[in-house]
């Protein structure tokens, strides 16, 4: 961006060639001859041999090179922009730019300026210029972070004054005060800013005149991003304001696009880890705090696409607005803007306009709702946070579905045509073309239980059986895809109806374990959400695998009209939705609501009273309460209001809940049901890359669909249907406990009047698989603290080196996760490896020193972890431990390590 | 700001439907390749040339676009700003000549006349399969004031001379411009001036 360039016509050297030795340049330009320059700082006193070796005749044309020799009968090559000595292939001369003429009496003619003599490529004592080394380092292309412009800064000035006297004017801006209730207008800001600019730069460039040109601009560059990322605090809140509506709509359209493929957007990539790293990379936006930092974000993003060397130009928007799509960010907009309103230095460079402008063009590209209509009818793929990883590896539309019967079927479905349908499910029903066997027939009944054997349940159980009715209408997809699933996907309104007239099971669960139910109120379908509901035996509160409930899930995918039907109906029924249920990441539908900016549904939220109380001040497990994740200002006012009146009449309300609570739901507002990591960024990307792995692995979708029977059954604590599936028969616990010799005991006297007695089972491989879900059976024990259980999986070979798929924790992670001491003891006692790293590098002493458990450490450390080993960031557990603050633990850490030290020294 | 004590710095636009060669116009006129492939790098889509015209140097900023129907509505989004704007259309291809006239009404709508507009016949080394009368083609031009050229990226003709006389026309609007207002109020008073006492080194309205 800031390359080189100097005006040719005032070049010496230049000047020589063309005013002194006219004739050689005109038989140079009249032969197209190669003129080269060299740039105006080098250029001295010109003798006629060195002009001579500036006028290349071509001689050769290799693939990748060019054979020249100079007028002066010297032989070079031309090689990746470089001018390359024949003799010695260490030298070189680079190009800098060329420039074509056109001119009345000469015609048209190329010169290029090159950054030394050519000639010096053939002396003996070539010395490379020094100027080149120091370019590189303080080249545009390499800044982005706040440290390089701090570096960058004090190289170029020497004044360790200065960032004070930065600071000085930068506090005329900080101790502004603005009005929450009337912010400033942008042209308001941008004058303030701009003023505060000049007068750092006037301060810096008083001094340092004597920098050449290049360096002024990006010691400009420099100083306003660090002004800028002082600001930032101030600056982007505004940004985020004023762009809010705006944001507010395209991350309901990115919600419903996220099962948008390449293909779709006709973006042939061979290679798509491109778009994964690039989706990386600008997903990292936010972190950037600069204009210029976020600029090189998004550069940097689409200059990744370049590795795909067979992607053509017009591809660049489609493959820009997919990285989007994919990146699951809430504040694209506020983004934009702020970069926009607050580039000066660079606003009229062409490159920096071009890459924002194509920026800008796949949001308003996105925001037109073009794509959402041109896909929404291409095919049914899972919506999921989980699906948004996997790009191309999971689209079902590329799958066979393997049975013409089904393909047809499900295109009645989508396009609501009943007849057709009711043909077909009839017809392959009386054919009986999917038999299925009886065990897993029996777990698709809609009975009140598996186990139940009450009247009405054995009777639809010896009803299946002896129909030999086949399952076609709860006929499982590849991706435990019912019709029903189907039909509500596409929101095909009669099909539902038909099908549930049939009976059919109204909580399957798809592989990402969605319900009907769930796909309604994500994509916004009302009519249907309410029919699905007021046939009775919907279950409103269950969740999917990621720990989301639908409101949840309609308040992610910002629906309005679903909130309000579902908190409607359940009112109407009487039933109390807990508003404080929390997804794997800790987020209630507050959160949620917030996060994504949805305005009017935090609106409708907080006016439900009960909400202020049960999720207002939940921490997710990022540590944010709702307010801590609301999108922009107006959101967080709204929030801040709530609290205030809550505050207000907190007294009478709690009053008049305790009482309702009494008889009807029991909040535990502690409750940490789905916590499953809790450091990672929840809408952070990294890592994820596992994922595509695992999934070939999981073949089995039958066993998969048992495991996630499993895993509910130990989310909601149903330990016994849990260890029925896996075959595992426990005999009446606690009988005999006293008499061990501690609960834990492994001794001979002790395992013969061992609680449990173990038998060996079919399905015993079934204890150690993870499927679909993130983890396995054991993991889920682990994440409900429920330690009999764990005690009872591991006496029956659960494997306790499992790891979990998208992070790769151990149990033993888990447990610290947990906090749970008991669990982190009896792991250990299972000779479970506790160095063992997770995809950040992260071993459980990590994780405890990142997240302050002392006891945790102290455990960790006494039972021999390693205290000197790095993560992925590259920091060993002390120093997590110390950028988290929990100072106790360094200390601690600290001790210990000098102890071991001096123990190595001394022996 | 159009001027600077580098010369001119122009934002030029390719507009046009797609497949008609604006990439491929570029890429020769810049890197002097061609491909038979509808493909080409990224590196293409923005691009820049300093040509220097009787002594006055002229900064071309060439943004390529991509023609596909779906993308239409993002036009404003490249061409605001722009100094001129090459209209491309294919002399086989009737459609693709309507696409033009389209452009260039939105254009002039938009933008006014303060864009120079050139319209690019391209692949007349397809001679022979010419759908789009000659006559009829430069008759237009000439009405909407649009400088008309046939080029073919293939056989690298009228590719230099469409930018160059496109280059000339827009130094001679932003002359005229800057007689009307002094160089020095840059357009919207966005531009930050580096050292503001520092005097400007005045090149101006000079040859
Ligand atoms: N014969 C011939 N073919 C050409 C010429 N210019 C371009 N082509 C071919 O036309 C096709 C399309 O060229 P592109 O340059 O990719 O077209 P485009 O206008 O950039 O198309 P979009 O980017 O889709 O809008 C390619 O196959 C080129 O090889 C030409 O002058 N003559
Ligand atoms: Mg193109």
């Amino acid at each position: 961006m800031n390359k080189y360039d100097e005006v040719l016509s005032e070049n010496k050297f230049f000047k020589c060639l063309k005013c002194d030795n006219f004739d050689l340049f005109k038989e140079a330009v009249s032969q197209k001859y190669l003129i080269c320059i060299p740039k105006a700082s080098v250029t001295s006193n010109v003798q006629l041999t060195t002009l001579l070796d500036h006028i290349l005749i071509p001689a050769q044309k290799n693939s990748n090179n060019i054979d020249y020799c100079t007028k002066n009968n010297n032989k070079i090559l031309l090689k990746e922009g470089k001018f390359i000595s024949k003799i010695n292939l260490n030298r070189c001369v680079n190009i800098l730019f060329e420039e074509t003429f056109y001119e009345e009496e000469l015609g048209k003619y190329k010169v290029l300026c090159v950054d030394d003599y050519i000639s010096s490529l053939f002396k003996d004592n070539f010395t490379p210029n020094p100027n080149s080394l120091l370019d590189i380092k303080h080249s545009l292309k390499n800044l982005r972070t706040i440290n390089d412009f701090i570096s960058c800064i004090s190289d170029l000035v020497d004044d360790s004054s200065v960032f004070d006297e930065f600071d000085k004017y930068l506090s005329d801006i900080l101790s502004m005060p603005f009005s929450k209730a009337n912010p400033p207008e942008t042209v308001y800001l941008r004058t303030l800013v701009h003023k505060v600019l000049k007068k750092t730069l006037n301060y810096v460039l008083q001094e340092e005149i004597k920098l050449d040109e290049n360096y002024i601009l990006v010691l400009t560059v420099c100083i306003e991003s660090y002004v800028l990322h002082n600001l930032h605090n101030i600056l982007f809140q505004y940004s985020g304001l004023e762009m809010s509506s705006k944001d507010e709509k395209l991350n309901r359209i990115l919600h419903s696009l996220k099962e948008v493929t390449e293909t779709d957007l006709n973006v042939h990539v061979t290679n798509i880890n491109c778009i994964l790293s690039a989706r990386y990379e600008l997903a990292a936006i936010n972190n950037f705090k600069s204009p210029f930092g976020k600029f090189q974000c998004i550069k940097k993003t689409i200059d990744s696409f370049k590795t795909e060397s067979k992607l053509t130009l017009d591809e660049l928007l489609p493959i820009l607005v997919l990285t989007i799509i994919k990146c699951n960010l809430s504040n694209w907009f506020a983004n934009l803007n702020f970069i926009q309103t607050y580039s000066f230095t660079l606003e009229s460079n062409s490159e920096y306009s071009f890459i924002l402008s194509t920026f800008e063009a796949a949001l308003v590209f996105l925001f037109s709702e073009e794509l959402n209509e041109q896909t929404v009818s291409s095919g049914y793929v899972l919506t999921s946070k989980e699906s948004s990883f996997c790009l191309d590896t999971f689209n079902p539309r590329a799958h066979h579905y393997g049975n013409e019967i089904i393909h047809t079927l499900y295109d009645y479905i989508k396009k609501d045509n009943l007849e057709s349908v009711k043909r077909v499910l009839e017809v392959t029903e009386s054919e009986k073309l999917v038999p299925k066997n009886f065990v897993s027939q029996k777990y698709e009944l809609n009975l009140c239980h598996p186990l139940c054997v009450c009247n009405e349940c054995k009777q639809i159980t010896q009803k299946s059986l002896k129909s030999d009715f086949v399952l076609d209408f709860n006929h499982k997809d590849e991706n435990l895809m019912t019709p029903l699933h189907i039909a509500v996907w596409y929101g095909s309104l009669n099909i539902v109806e038909y099908l549930m007239s049939k009976n059919v099971n109204l909580n399957a669960k798809n592989i990402v374990g969605m319900t009907p139910l769930h796909i309604a109120a994500y994509k916004g379908y009302q009519t249907i959400l309410l029919l699905l509901l007021l046939n009775a035996g919907c279950d409103i509160d269950s969740t999917d695998s990621t720990g989301n409930t639908a409101l949840q899930l309609t308040c992610t995918a910002g629906h309005d009209s679903c909130v309000k039907a579902l908190i409607f109906y359940a009112e109407s029924i009487g039933y109390k939705f807990n508003f404080g249920e929390k997804n794997i990441n800790g987020d209630t539908a507050l959160h949620l609501a917030s996060f994504w900016g949805y305005m009017n549904i935090v609106k409708f939220l907080l006016s439900q009273p009960r909400i202020v109380i049960e999720s207002i001040r939940t921490k997710n497990l990022k540590n944010q309460t709702p307010l801590d994740c609301a999108h922009n200002e107006a959101v967080a006012s709204l929030i801040e209001g709530a609290m205030e009146n809550a505050e207000e009449s907190a007294h009478t309300d709690l009053l008049l809940l305790n009482l309702e609570e009494r008889n009807i739901v029991k909040i535990d507002p502690e409750q940490k049901l789905h916590d499953e990591d809790i450091y990672t960024n929840t809408y952070d990307l990294e890592h994820r890359d596992t994922h595509f792995e695992v999934r070939e692995n999981s073949s089995d979708s039958e066993v998969n669909n048992i495991l996630i029977k499993i895993l509910n059954a130990i989310k909601v604590g149903d330990n016994r249907l849990a260890l029925f599936y896996l075959d595992i028969n426990v005999n009446e616990p606690n009988s005999n406990e006293s008499s061990k010799c501690h609960p834990l005991c492994q001794c001979t006297d002790c395992s013969n009047i061992d609680t449990t007695t173990i038998s060996v089972n079919k399905k015993k491989s079934l204890i150690n698989f993870i499927g679909e879900e993130n983890y396995g059976i054991l993991h889920m024990a682990v994440l409900k603290d429920d330690i009999e259980l764990c005690q009872i999986l591991l006496q029956n070979g659960a494997n306790p080196q499992a790891l979990t798929k998208s992070e790769r924790r151990s149990c033993i992670h888990l447990s610290v996760q947990r906090e749970n001491i008991e669990l982190l003891k009896l792991l250990i006692k299972f000779n479970v490896d506790i160095n063992c790293a997770d995809t950040m590098g992260n071993t459980p002493l990590h994780l405890c020193c990142i997240c302050g458990w002392k006891e945790g450490v102290i455990t960790l450390v006494e039972s021999g972890a390693e205290v000197n080993i790095n993560n992925k960031d590259g920091s060993s557990p002390k120093e997590e431990a110390d950028k988290n603050g929990h100072f106790e633990i360094v200390r601690y850490l600290v001790r210990k390590m000098s102890e071991a030290h001096k123990k190595s020294t001394f022996s | 700001m159009a001027f600077s004590n580098r010369g001119y710095n122009f934002k030029v636009v390719l507009l046009g439907e797609g497949c008609v060669g604006k990439t491929s116009l570029v890429l020769r006129y810049v890197e002097d390749k061609f491909s038979d492939k509808h493909i080409s790098t990224l590196q293409a889509s923005f691009l820049t040339k300093r040509i220097n015209i009787d002594g006055q140097r002229v900064n071309l900023a060439i943004w390529d676009t991509a023609g596909q129907e779906r993308f239409h509505a993002l036009g404003p989004i490249y061409y605001r700003d722009s100094h001129g704007a090459i209209l491309v259309y294919d002399i086989t291809d009737e459609d693709s000549f309507q696409k033009v006239k389209n452009w260039v009404r939105e254009l002039r709508k938009m933008l006014g006349n303060d864009i120079c507009l050139a319209i690019a016949g391209n692949k007349v080394d397809l001679e022979k399969d010419r759908h789009v009368s000659k006559e009829l083609a430069e008759t237009y031009s000439e009405e909407v004031g649009a400088f008309h050229c046939f080029t073919s990226a293939k056989t690298d003709e009228g590719v230099d001379e469409i930018f160059l006389n496109l280059s000339n026309q827009m130094m001679k609007i932003a002359l005229e411009k800057s007689d009307e207002k002094p160089i020095s109020s840059s357009p919207n008073g966005r531009n930050l001036q580096v050292v503001e006492d520092e005097p400007q080194t005045s090149r101006g309205c000079c040859g």
